[in-house]
């Protein structure tokens, strides 16, 4: 029965890792989401404050990828990565260059909010 | 690369401790449960290995799902008999009092040759000697001949036994290294041993392998230089 309670000890600990991991990876992508929202409507109204935002949130990818590369597949995060390195570039270019950036705000988003739409237990992801 | 070959470390450790965990069930004959675990494990060990973008956490979760799951089912077996019965099957019969159970066999899809192999595997090349035969939940064959067919043994000789041969003989030194407990349940004392090593002309450091049985009778295999 030692053994019993070692398997029980070890898959409450799982349990627990799993649920903090899923919690962890929902936070930093609602984060992410939430600071591309804000670019987003920088990016329409105040082009000089989108440029600094841009960079801003370049540190912030950075910081939120060294959370996510434990828990994520890597192919994922490298693609965004991709997408978030052009957009300084394409933020300090004028204002003809802004629906290409518009557009890539609204990319790097539909992939951030994939990152915890493919992790949520729902049942689309479970079969 | 350097990945891959410290990814492979962990996990292997990681298999160990499971192994471990499910004990000896897993290193003995497999239930059909366990074969499934087994092979499950083996493969998703491979994926984190293989795949350097997968993180590490995948592979490790799942192994150790399993390797819990197991222990619970293996519990439950062992609690109840329906559980048993669901997870590992039952026992079946197939040769009942020297005749074939046709039926069983069929339902069992255990042909006429696979039923040959086993009984020459136990070394039977007479069906007619087998007064039982039961295929385990494992796969196995266990035969029960008829007795003119059974091997003697000592009591249907009725060889008296000689002293001191209630216990198999154990391992006393094992590569320079005294097993103080095989001593202990041989009845054989130290100053038992050191009279021997004396005689020897060894030390227990120079000794390979030392097995005795209570009746005092031992095998000594020095170390080569």
């Amino acid at each position: 029965m030692k053994r019993f309670w070692i398997a029980l000890a070890i898959m409450l600990a799982l349990v627990t890792f799993s649920c903090y991991s899923m919690l962890r990876v929902r936070y930093v992508s609602h984060q992410l989401s939430d600071r591309l929202d804000t670019l987003i409507i920088l990016a329409e109204e105040d082009h000089t404050a989108a440029l600094l935002e841009s960079a801003a949130f370049v540190k912030e990818w950075d910081q939120a990828q060294q959370t996510l590369i434990r828990l994520v597949g890597h192919a994922q995060l490298g693609e965004i990565s991709g997408l978030v390195a052009r957009l300084t570039a394409l933020a300090s270019h004028d204002t003809q260059e802004s629906g290409e950036f518009l557009a890539e705000l609204y990319h790097i988003r539909s992939m951030v909010d994939h990152i915890w739409e493919a992790e949520a237990p729902t049942l689309r992801n479970l079969f | 690369m350097l990945i891959v070959l410290i990814r492979t470390i962990i996990l292997y450790f990681i298999i160990v401790l499971g192994t471990r965990i499910m004990g000896k069930r897993q290193l003995g004959e497999l239930q059909p449960s366990d074969l499934v675990i087994t092979i499950l494990i083996s493969n998703i060990a491979t994926l984190p290995i293989e795949e350097t973008e997968i993180p590490l956490v995948t592979g490790i979760i799942p192994i150790l799902t399993l390797v819990c799951f197991e222990v619970f089912s293996s519990a439950l077996s062992l609690k109840s008999p329906l559980a048993r019965r669901l997870i590992s099957g039952r026992p079946i019969v197939i040769i009942q009092n020297g005749r074939l159970n046709q039926k069983e066999m069929r339902d069992l899809r255990f042909s006429l040759d696979d039923l040959m192999e086993q009984l020459r595997g136990s070394g039977i090349f007479d069906l007619s000697e087998v007064q039982l035969a039961i295929v385990e939940t494992t796969g196995k064959l266990s035969i029960y001949q008829k007795f003119p067919y059974r091997p003697a043994t000592a009591q249907t000789l009725q060889i008296p036994p000689p002293p001191g041969q209630d216990n198999p003989p154990r391992v006393i030194i094992s590569d320079g290294v005294l097993q103080k407990k095989a001593l202990a349940a041989c009845n054989l004392s130290e100053r038992w041993l050191a009279g021997l090593l004396q005689a020897e002309g060894c030390t227990v450091q120079e000794v390979f392998l030392l097995s005795a049985g209570s009746g005092a009778d031992y095998l000594l295999v020095k170390k080569e230089r």
